[in-house]
């Protein structure tokens, strides 16, 4: 049997942040037993008997704020059914508020081999400005505290185009936090429909400083050890996510939780993003779907041009597709966009911040398949 | 039918200025000599048969055949003859005028002294007509009859006869028609002219799905009997006059016309090309020595790309504009591909009114919205050849000779403003910024001053009537009719982008604001072209000598930040919004340009700066 890929929503956080779109609520025990019961349950239909794991990741939400009672019923209920790789890579996103000694230790006890911390910056202005629990001091304890407890891959997220935040602050956060990071993935601030942010009008720095911060970024980072393999994300050699680059390779993935989205390279669905409903759909025994797709060959290509040109290692093609592309990119003037490797297409270095403008100049998909 | 003497008849048409009364005054008229009984009349009658012209039911009713009794008991065949309402319609008007004997001048007294009045004033008394002076509107509170009255005085109107209405009630009516049988002559052969051989003008045409194109027509001389064999004297088309009648105001088959009668005549003509106004039908065996003065054969002034604003509508739109042709023979056609704007048309207008009113029953009666691209007037460019020269046409910017011109001609003007007295400073500025001349400048009366100013045609073909309207809170009143051509220095300006030539924004503009009008161009098309993956250059050139030059830098950033598992249909989405919006654009060498871009420049005729606006 293949390896799998398992993505895991864990939709509780303390406080909400106010650029976060992800689906979350309020954190209460009464609701962790709740979604613990459901989410065995979901593994029990979703997740093959004898499947063996490549990747495991929780996301959120906030993970860590799960008690060790949930982690082991989930843990558990994956065992019985899935063995994992030997070198597995096994994920969990952690708010600094919650790395404390003790779920350190638990969590490294449960086999988790990877924490991704959100810290976001070290600026205390703009952690309160993002609504984060935190502040820059608790940040990096927090890191100093995973190392204590022997986790070598720690990665850090951090935002950046923040109203506010200059170039001096960003170059700071990366040199400071760099040694203690295997991996970091830093976001721009997009201001989604529906989040608090959106609704108190936040407006994120304008493209040109969103671009100069972004190369601040990317120098300062790759000066610390740290290479850019995909847009938002930097790794020393050997730490790239698996996960993630199996997810924009356009693998296979089980998603597991309230929203999450699953894909098996054919169909694609999305569970429903409201615990209760989640909850009452897999008492009954029902998969908690609320969407489903199955994209035809063409929306595939799309897609996985889509995901595969973040990367370092591009997209994989066929000769045929390869040829097409090479053949429409050039009759829209991107010609010098791309590199050509035997596998595929991949974005020249210096095209990597306007990928969406080269998706949308690239001739429909109908064509490129030919 | 009884036998009707010339005596008897009044052949006449109501000139006014827009909205000053005269479809409801001929509606009352309709009306009192019986002619459209009280139950079935609709408001302005005459016009709306135009309605039904266009389905193909019914002839426009270009004259109305009514009849009066006086109060002294003697019966009269009125003749009312309709004239187009635009000056851009000014060959036409003088047809019709001179298919008269007679002209009701209204004025709206609440209003005054417009400039159409004046204008159709001057034409009617060029034509030689009896002038009766009609103050409509008497009724009204805020009616000033006495400054009216002045204004016609000082304007050197006969004021004799003057007569006082409410086209509105009906009050007064009855006076004027009694006015009006006594201050209007009756018909009379003119001198030279042969009583017995047939001359009939051509005042108007219209097509028919059954009958073929309709002429309206007077008699001047002579008799036409149905079967005649007929000709059109500048067609040179031989046909027999199939069916002739008269309008009163429904058609009425009479089988015959004579002398002074104004009628219609079907005589199986195809194309309304051929019945052009103005011209004379004569009979093929008896043809007279010489036609009937004053024809000429109506050329557009003004051409302008016409695009549907949705280009699968390409279809409807070609439709649209052959139906309009059809009934309309000063509209002239021809397809057009613009790089920016796709399949289209290149009309030619008589004038701007004409345009918008081809616009206008595009989108009221056709439901096709419509773009109007680039309105340029006809120039004249010469160019030596040997020890002569020739000249060629120029009707819009890219039939400019690539090798230049010795020299180019401009239509000009002769345009009548009339404005209050106060605004009389932002009024003249503006004209002089048109490169107008002063020529005259009139009191009407303490509050009212005309001005008349030689002006280019070009100056006033894209938004001049709004500013001044706004100049002058909509005050002022505007009338022009073309004068000359005359010498004019003018250049071509061609927009680069990315060094390749845009051949849809090229323009012609005067050497005097070629720079200002440049630097216009280049920062507008800046602000409407959104950022591309590489720097694009927007130069304005004249003579190949960049003018003015602007810079778009390269996009720096577009991309989603985050991109996992679940967020790629949402993202996918995103990205076809994306692509679709790209669809709207143009591309011109690798440079994506929204339409908006196109449309600031070759819609709007006020090239100053976005930022002075």
């Amino acid at each position: 049997m293949a390896a799998v890929h398992v993505y895991v929503h864990v939709p509780f956080c303390v406080d909400p942040c106010g650029y976060c779109d992800f689906y979350r609520g309020r954190y209460r025990s009464a609701g962790e037993a709740v979604y613990r019961e459901a989410l065995v349950r979901e593994i029990g239909l979703r997740v093959p008997e004898g499947a063996v794991v490549r990747s495991l990741y929780f996301g959120g939400g906030t993970p860590s704020l799960l008690t060790e009672a949930g982690w082991t019923a989930i843990f558990n209920a994956l065992t019985a059914r899935a063995s994992f790789e030997t070198g597995a890579e096994i994920s969990i996103e952690a708010n600094p508020a919650s790395v404390t000694k003790e779920n350190a230790r638990m969590w490294r006890t449960l086999g988790v081999n990877r924490v991704s911390v959100g810290v976001q910056s070290l600026n205390n202005r703009i952690l309160r400005f993002l609504n984060r629990l935190h502040n820059a001091r608790q940040a990096l304890a927090a890191l100093d505290c995973l190392a204590a407890a022997g986790f070598q891959n720690v990665s850090a997220d951090l935002i950046y185009a923040i109203p506010g935040q200059n170039l001096r602050d960003l170059r700071g956060a990366v040199r400071h936090l760099a040694p203690s990071l295997r991996h970091l993935s830093a976001y721009a601030l997009a201001v989604e429909p529906g989040t608090p942010f959106a609704r108190r009008g936040v407006v994120p720095q304008s493209p040109d400083q969103t671009a100069a911060q972004y190369e601040i970024i990317l120098e300062t980072a790759g000066l610390a050890g740290l290479r850019r393999y995909e847009i938002s994300n930097f790794a020393r050699p050997g730490y790239e996510c698996s996960h993630n680059l199996n997810t924009w390779a356009y693998g296979a993935l089980i998603g597991l939780g309230p929203s999450a989205v699953g894909f098996d390279g054919r169909r694609r669905y999305r569970n429903v993003p409201d615990i209760r409903q989640y909850s009452v759909s897999l008492r009954r025994g029902a998969l908690p779907e609320s969407f489903e797709e199955s994209p035809g060959t063409n929306t595939r290509l799309r897609e996985r041009l889509m995901s595969g040109l973040r990367t370092r290692d591009g997209t994989l093609l066929s000769t045929r597709e390869r040829s097409r592309l090479q053949k429409l990119s050039a009759e829209a003037g991107l010609s010098d966009c791309f590199e050509w490797p035997e596998s595929g297409a991949r974005l020249k270095s210096s095209k990597w911040l306007v990928l969406d403008e080269i998706l949308a100049r690239l001739p429909a998909e109908e064509a490129v398949v030919g | 039918m009884g036998k009707v003497e010339a005596e008897e008849i009044r052949n006449f048409c109501i000139v006014a200025h827009v909205d000053h009364g005269k479809s409801t005054l001929a509606d009352r008229i309709l009306e009192l000599t019986g002619a459209v009984p009280k139950e079935k009349m609709r408001a302005q009658y005459m016009d709306q048969l135009d309605i039904e012209r266009e389905r193909g039911i019914t002839i426009k009713a270009a004259a109305a055949r009514l009849s009066y009794r006086s109060g002294a008991g003697k019966a009269y065949q009125l003749n009312l003859i309709d004239t187009p309402g635009h000056v851009d319609f000014s060959y036409e008007v003088s047809r019709s005028l001179a298919a008269c004997e007679g002209a009701l001048l209204v004025v709206d007294v609440s209003q005054g002294v417009e400039a159409q009045t004046v204008s159709n004033f001057l034409l009617a008394k060029a034509s030689k007509l009896a002038i009766l002076p009609v103050l409509n509107k008497c009724d009204l509170k805020q009616s000033d009859v006495e400054r009216t009255t002045r204004q016609l005085r000082e304007l050197g109107v006969d004021i004799t006869h003057l007569v006082k209405i409410s086209a509105k009630t009906g009050e007064g009516v009855p006076e004027l028609l009694e006015k009006l049988v006594t201050v209007i002559p009756p018909p009379r052969s003119r001198a030279g002219e042969d009583p017995e051989i047939l001359k009939a003008l051509i005042i108007d045409s219209s097509y028919d799905n059954y009958r073929g194109v309709v002429a309206t027509i007077r008699i001047f001389s002579g008799r036409l009997v149905e079967q005649d064999r007929v000709r059109l004297w500048a067609a040179g088309v031989e046909t027999v006059a199939a069916e002739v009648g008269v309008f009163s105001p429904v058609p009425v088959r009479v089988k015959q016309l004579g002398p002074g009668q104004v009628g219609y005549v079907a005589a199986g003509w195809k194309s309304m090309r051929d019945v052009a106004v103005g011209d004379t039908l004569v009979r093929a065996a008896s043809p007279p020595s010489a036609p009937l003065p004053g024809y000429q054969r109506v050329k557009p002034m003004v051409y302008a790309g016409l695009f549907p604003t949705d280009g699968e509508n390409f279809e409807a739109l070609k439709n649209g504009l052959q139906k309009l042709a059809l009934n309309d023979s000063s509209l002239t056609i021809e397809p057009e591909v613009s790089d920016a704007l796709g399949f289209g048309f290149k009309c030619g207008f008589l004038g701007l009114l004409h345009m918008e009113i081809v616009s206008e029953r595009l989108s009221k009666e056709l439901g096709i919205e419509t773009l109007l691209a680039s309105p340029t007037v006809v120039y004249r460019v010469y160019q030596r050849q040997g020890a002569g020269e020739t000249m060629v046409e120029v009707k819009s910017a890219s039939e400019m000779p690539k090798e230049g011109a010795d020299r180019i001609e401009e239509p000009r003007i002769r345009a009548l403003i009339f404005t209050p007295t106060e605004m009389v400073g932002p009024v003249m500025q503006l004209l002089e910024d048109r490169r107008g001349v002063l020529e005259e400048m009139n009191y009407l009366d303490p509050r009212k001053v005309i001005l008349t100013y030689d002006l280019p045609l070009s100056e006033v073909i894209t938004d001049f009537y709004d500013r001044l309207k706004s100049l002058t809170r909509g005050y002022a009143s505007f009338d022009y009719e073309f004068k000359t051509y005359a010498p004019a220095d003018m250049r071509k300006l061609d927009v680069l982008l990315n060094g390749k030539e845009v051949d849809a924004l090229s323009l012609i503009v005067h050497k005097d604001s070629a720079a200002r009008i440049s630097k216009s161009v280049s920062s507008r098309l800046a602000e409407a072209i959104p950022r591309q993956l590489f720097e694009v250059v927007v130069q304005v050139a004249s003579n190949g000598r960049i003018i003015a030059r602007e810079t778009i830098r390269a996009l720096r950033k577009n991309v989603t930040a985050k991109c996992y598992g679940g967020d790629i249909t949402r993202k996918r989405k995103l990205l076809e919004k994306q692509r679709e919006g790209k669809k709207r654009m143009k591309q011109i060498g690798t440079v994506e340009i929204p339409k908006e871009a196109f449309l600031s420049i070759l819609k709007s005729g006020d090239l100053n700066p976005p930022s002075a606006r």
